[in-house]
Order: C-alpha cells, then structure tokens, then sequence
C-alpha cells in the first residue's frame, strides 16, 4: 500500500510542476493559484475547526489584515516583500490573540457567532477606515514583488508562471506545517479537545493554551496567504473580508473532510476548480454548482474523506474483530 | 517515624447548586497506600465531591488540600498534573483516536516539552513518546486490550472503554486514582476482574479512593468506608462498621 500512495504524490507534484509549461493559458494558471491560496487558506482553518473542533468564524479577518498590511506598507512605505509576509502573518497572529482571549471564554455556539461579530468588525474598520485603507475604493496598484535577501538571493515575481511557482512553495510550505503539527504530540492534543474536552482536561491538556495554539498558528498562515493575494491580485478592498470567504472556507473544509489533509485539498480543488470549469454552461453554472453542493450534503455529510477513507480501507474494522 | 500527613486531605467542603446544598460541610483525609470507598444513595453527593476535588467545580467554602498543597482554586489540568487522576462515571475515551493514541495523551502532558520540540520531534520527545508507548503496553497488558492497540476506541465494546478509561487514568502513574463506579453497568466477569485490578494496584502501593455502588465490591475492596446521605458524611469506618451502623441503614433503607 505504501509504494502507490508516494508514487501518486510523486505525480502529483510532477504534473503541477510542469503544469504551466505545457498549459499555457493563463486562465488556467490563474485557477490553479485560486486552487493552491485555497489549499492554504482551509488547512490554515482546518486548524481550529477541523483539528480542535471550535467553529471560528473570524478567519477571512486574518486573510484580511495579511492583506492589508502588503498592500498598505508596499504601496505606501515600499517595504520590501519578504519583510510583509513576515509582518503580515505576525499581525494576523496578533489579532488573533487579541480575538481569542475574550472569544475562548464563550461556549461552542456562542464562540462562532463571537467571532463572527469580530469578522464583521474587520470588515467594517476595512471600509470606513478611509485614511487607512481608502475605504471602499480598495488599495490599487500593489507592486510585482521581488523577494531578496541581500548578498544571498533576488527573486523577482513579475511573472504569471513565477506567480505560480511560488504559489506552489507556499503550499508545500503549508501542507508540510499542517501536516507536521497534526501528526505531531500537539495535533494529538487538539484532537483529544475535539473529542471530548472534560477528558483532555482530565488528562492535563491546557484547553485554552491549545485552542490558543491552533487559532493563532492558522491566524498566521491565512495572513500570509492574504500577503499572497495582495501581491498577486494587486488590489486590495474590503470584499476581501467579506463573509464569502467564510462560506467557501466552510465548504472546503466540511465537505472536503475535517481534520483530514487530503480531504482538504481534494476540496480545495473541487469547490474552487469547479464552479470555474462550470463556466462552459454559463446559464447553469451557480445551479448545477448548487445541485452538486447539495448532493455532498446529503450523501457524504462528513465530505469527500469518508468516500476515500471507504475506497482504501474497506475491512479493516471487521477484520480486527473477526479475531474474537 | 515522620508524622503521616494525609495525601488528600478534604476540610469543611461545600457546594451548592442554587438552594440545594450538594455537598455540606465534608472531611475526608486519605492516607498514601490506602483504598478508599465513598458510598451513599443516589444523590448524596458522591459524583459532585469528586467533581469538586478534580476541579471541575468550584465549590464555595472548604479547602482541598493534595499532598500538603492547596488545589482549591486550580484548574482540571493542573490538578492532573500534580498527580490526582480519575476516571467518570459515563464512560470517557476519545473515540476516533486508537486505543494507543489515548493512552498516549493521557501521559503525554505530564511531560510536556515547548512547542518547537514537539513540533520539530526533538531526539527527546522521541525518547518521551517512547516511553509512553513502553509504559500503554505494559498497561494493555495488564487489562488483556494489547490485541486492539491500533484500534479507533469507538470500535471497543462498552466493558473494553470501560477498561480503557481506566488504564488511561492510571498512565501517568497517578499519586491518587479516584474511580467513579469501577463497577457499575458491566457483567460478572468484568466486575470481578475490575476487582482484581483495583486489588492489585492497591497492593503495589497506589492510593485509591473510589465511588461504587455495588456494595459486595465495596465490602469486598475497601479498608475504609465513607458514607454521604444528603450531602453529609453520615459515617466512616472498617466495612463491618459501617454494616452495623443505624444511620447508614436508615440512609439505604428508611426507617
């Protein structure tokens, strides 16, 4: 079983590489960044939701102030690039300090509407904040990056295929976080939360230290996404805090499958690539993109995971008690 | 010989939930090496005084105080971590992580390391998360669960949770086990070997105070029993004390 399994990565990654090489729509490469933002973006909110379980509602406000923070320093204050993402992510670790404390006191229910009340906040301050953030005419005209570190190395991204290379970085990047810290003794102990917390209490598991871990640790990785997006998009408005974040977010991770790598980034791909491939029947689009949601809902409700998790172990649980 | 102060030593505790009083006004002193059994009607305030002691509720007059040290105002974790461990009396287990993986969060925290450790898997974690998984096996081996170690804890029957709870509040090797009904809601068999197990760690030396029902188990395990009724200790004594004790009759049976 393991031999498949990295030869289908080892493909995966191959395909990708050469991906903008062989396609050389732009359209095309431009999707496959929306994909790969996604990717991080719900691995970063699988932290909380998927891993500890505590339904967050504020993330597209870290998005929002990684954002913010590359377009307002690099159009204003010419910072360099490496220094925003830097900065981008420690803000949005910040406010997510900032959001949790008062917001971990409440109970399940009442944390997600919490947070959403700090989520409209963001979006708030975003649009009448004009000194700030020009309100909602956005900030336009975000320089191509060049990352450098003096005498070691430049890196100009100016570039639709550099774009797309450096995207692809990210995401190893951010899988390999993801993937380290869930597999590791902290991603247990987020796990034991989402399970039962009176018993991870039990066992001496600092519930609000952990949940304080997963929150601002995926608060970081979707401000430097946000960084991403203002560099690559080069305009930056308060849309980018609006709840139609939140709702792709919630899609991607439910219906790809909590708490579940693959699952996540299967999704990520499906529910972004989707509704663009869609685009064939323009009429349809949003209709047959909502017929599909709603088949998911309701045959796989604990998302794309469970049928994979069928596929590749289908005896298992039997097996182990056929011994008896 | 040094004076034997008390491992757990319980002064004056009440806690009141709105106008009933749960718990009124209780002493209770436990001693290293001594198995302890809290008995009492339905309602008398068993489950809430562990509750109370473990943290998880507070409570409003009286002092605990663990091994010389005052728990009162500590939270759940911080309780655990200083060596006071308990099972629940709706059986407890993460059920979509494998038996091991409970296990190994139950000592996980007891050792903990910085964040950059853990993440990184420095040579000492390794060497913890070794030790950790000597020490569920040894316990797997204790209670016969080794066979379903890789398991997801959802897939064991109700008396093997049963199991599992327990040995996961025996991981970190605990200073005191409380047990909230060891014995209650599973078969013969499994009553009796949850017996020898209690026997057996008591025997090592662990100091157990547990709530039970059952009273064949009670009069069987304890060295010293405690009697609740309306919140109050009503008597304490040897099982054949507490047998002949009227108020503790009048308690069970009414006058």
């Amino acid at each position: 079983m393991k031999i498949p399994r990295i030869l289908f990565w080892f493909c995966l990654v191959t395909f990708l590489a050469i991906f903008p090489l062989v396609v050389k729509t732009p359209y095309f490469i431009h999707i496959f960044i929306l994909v790969g933002m996604y990717v991080i973006f719900a691995l970063s909110y699988d932290l909380s939701v998927g891993q500890v379980g505590v339904l967050s509602l504020a993330h597209p406000a870290f998005f929002g102030v990684g954002a913010y923070t590359a377009a307002i320093l690099s159009v204003n204050y010419d910072f360099p690039p490496l220094l925003c993402f830097l900065l981008g992510g420690i803000l949005a670790a910040v406010l997510a300090l900032g959001i949790g404390i008062p917001s971990f006191r409440l109970s399940q229910h009442s944390f997600a509407i919490g947070t959403l009340g700090f989520a409209l906040i963001a979006e708030l301050i975003s649009r009448n904040w004009i000194d700030l953030t020009r309100g909602p005419m956005g900030i336009p005209g975000i320089p191509r990056p060049t990352l450098s570190i003096p005498y070691l190395f430049s890196w100009k991204i100016d570039t639709l295929t550099k774009f797309y290379y450096f995207m692809g970085i990210l995401v190893l990047l951010g899988v390999g976080f993801y993937h380290t810290l869930a597999t590791s003794r902290i991603g247990r102990a987020f796990r034991s939360i989402r399970e039962d917390e009176i018993l991870a209490a039990s066992a001496g598991v600092h519930i609000l230290k952990y949940k304080m871990i997963a929150f601002i640790s995926g608060a970081a990785m979707a401000g430097i996404i946000g960084v991403y997006y203002a560099y690559w998009y080069t305009l930056v408005s308060p849309e980018q805090l609006s709840l139609y974040y939140t709702t792709n977010l919630l899609i991607i991770v439910f219906l790809g499958g909590r708490g579940s790598l693959r699952g996540i980034v299967l999704g990520a791909f499906l529910f972004t690539a989707l509704p663009e491939f869609l685009r064939i029947t323009p009429q349809l689009r949003l209709i047959l993109y909502g017929i599909i949601l709603l088949f998911v809902v309701l045959y796989f409700p604990d998302g794309i995971e469970r049928i994979l998790q069928r596929l590749t172990t289908p005896k298992r649980i039997i097996s182990a008690f056929e011994k008896e | 010989m040094a004076i034997h102060l008390p491992i757990l030593h319980i002064q004056h505790l009440t806690k009141r939930f709105f106008a009933v009083t749960a718990v009124d006004r209780v002493d209770l002193s436990i001693h290293a090496g001594e198995l302890v059994c809290l008995i009492g009607p339905n309602g008398s305030g068993k489950t809430t005084l562990f509750n109370c002691v473990t943290g998880f509720l507070s409570h409003e007059e009286g002092h605990i105080l663990f091994k010389g040290r005052d728990i009162t105002h500590l939270s759940p974790h911080q309780i655990a971590l200083s060596g006071l461990t308990r099972t629940f009396q709706i059986i407890r287990v993460f059920p979509k992580l494998t038996v091991l993986e409970n296990l190994m969060l139950a000592l996980q925290q007891h050792q903990e390391e910085s964040f950059w450790k853990c993440f990184f898997r420095t040579s000492s974690i390794r060497q913890r998360e070794a030790q950790a998984r000597l020490r569920a096996e040894e316990l797997l081996k204790f209670v016969g669960l080794t066979r379903l170690e890789h398991e997801p804890a959802e897939n064991l029957s109700y008396g093997q949770r049963k199991l599992l709870s327990f040995i996961f509040a025996l991981m970190p090797n605990p200073d005191l086990l409380l047990l909230d009904e060891p014995a209650a809601a599973v078969n013969p068999t499994m009553i009796n070997k949850m017996k020898e197990y209690i026997k057996t760690l008591n025997g090592q030396g662990k100091t157990i105070l547990l709530v039970e029902h059952n009273m064949e188990v009670v009069m069987d395990l304890a060295q010293r029993i405690v009697v609740l009724d309306h919140g109050q200790k009503i008597a304490e004594g040897s099982p054949a004390e507490i047998k002949q004790n009227e108020r503790v009759i009048e308690a069970y049976f009414g006058r």
